[in-house]
């Protein structure tokens, strides 16, 4: 790698010095200085083509280098049987406990959902004989809804604010919360505006039993859960 | 130089500068113009080298080993890197020049197989 720098930052010298001994072999031979000169040049060709392809020689030169490292390594593992089992029985060992580890805390700690008792946590979900007359109906995400006239049993994850509130006030539920699509919300900050969907989320009701963790970040978490929850119907 | 003389001169062959620097080499290190000028003067002026090409030409042999590089002062007492063979290169130069002997032998024989045949 230096040689090779080194090969290259002399190259100048090295093409001038020669172009300058053509020169003086031609005055000697009897040319005016001029001529001379310009014989040289015109013998020794286009200097900056010659200068490029003489880089070009050793562009990958460290590519290469390490590859013939790689096989020197891979050869002497070959050699040495012994040693190669070790090395990769311990690499193995520690990347699996690792990997284990990190499965369970992610599960435990990373992943575990942002309230008080994860598991006790439901998701309200209505299903009717006939579908309702609704004046608008927003339904969110990824829940099943299925509010055509003439469906069997339809159904939807969606209820009304007097509904919701009639829940919130028969007790059942150490607490609840409703959210909504909030529909196409334009985010401007740092950076370009960009367009996001937003998620309406009354505080009062709910921040009780979100736990205290920061809510930032945590109620997309909780947000993405919530969809996927069964629902108790 | 004229036309007429361009004419007379042969291009080299892709891949035979080096083999000729070898060769050049053989007899001893020297600087670059040197071996231009040796090529030059031991094919009686008959090859055409671009004298710069030769530049890229002894880098590719110097990343190969076949060749080593050495600062010195040349006959004017002025500084000059001088290329010399090493062994590694000396080794190269023989099979090369064994490969060449081959494949100018085999152009040859079919270039000319009437003077064969033509022989008593």
């Amino acid at each position: 790698m230096r040689r090779s720098k080194r090969m290259l930052e002399e190259l100048d010298h090295d093409i001038r010095e020669h172009i300058e001994r053509e020169t003086q072999g031609n005055i000697e031979r009897g040319m005016t200085a001029e001529e001379a000169r310009y014989a040289a040049m015109r013998k020794f060709g286009n200097v900056t083509r010659v200068k490029e392809e003489t880089r070009e020689v050793w562009n990958f030169i460290w590519l290469e280098q390490f590859l013939q490292d790689i096989r020197f390594g891979l050869r002497m593992l070959r050699k040495s049987p012994g040693f190669t089992a070790v090395a990769v029985l311990t690499l193995a060992l520690g990347i699996g406990a690792n990997t284990a580890i990190f499965s369970l805390i992610d599960a435990v700690m990373l992943r575990s959902l942002p309230v008080e008792n994860p598991s006790q946590l439901v998701l309200l979900k209505w299903v009717a004989r006939n579908a309702p007359n609704t004046h608008g109906y927003m339904s969110w995400g990824d829940c099943p809804t299925n509010m055509q006239r003439g469906a069997q049993n339809p159904s939807g994850c969606s209820f009304s604010e007097p509904m919701f509130q009639e829940i919130t006030q028969a007790n059942v539920f150490s607490g609840t919360a409703a959210f909504a699509n909030s529909g196409r919300l334009n985010l401007t900050g740092n950076g370009p505006a960009t367009v996001i969907n937003g998620q309406l989320f009354p505080g009062t009701s709910s921040a009780r039993w979100v736990s205290n963790r920061p809510l930032a970040g945590c109620l997309t978490h909780l947000m993405t859960h919530l969809q996927r929850l069964p629902s108790p119907f | 130089m004229s036309t007429k003389e361009q004419k007379q001169r042969i291009e080299l062959l892709q891949g035979t500068l080096d083999l000729l620097i070898l060769r050049t080499l053989l007899l001893g290190s020297a600087h670059g113009h040197a071996i231009a000028k040796a090529i030059e003067f031991n094919s009686d002026d008959v090859l055409q080298v671009e004298q710069g090409s030769l530049y890229p030409a002894l880098h590719r042999l110097i990343k190969r080993g076949w060749i080593s590089v050495e600062e010195g002062t040349s006959e004017n007492n002025r500084r000059a890197k001088f290329y010399r063979l090493t062994a590694k290169g000396r080794k190269q130069l023989a099979a090369e020049t064994s490969k060449w002997d081959k494949f100018a032998g085999a152009i040859a024989r079919i270039l000319r197989p009437a003077k064969q045949e033509g022989e008593p």
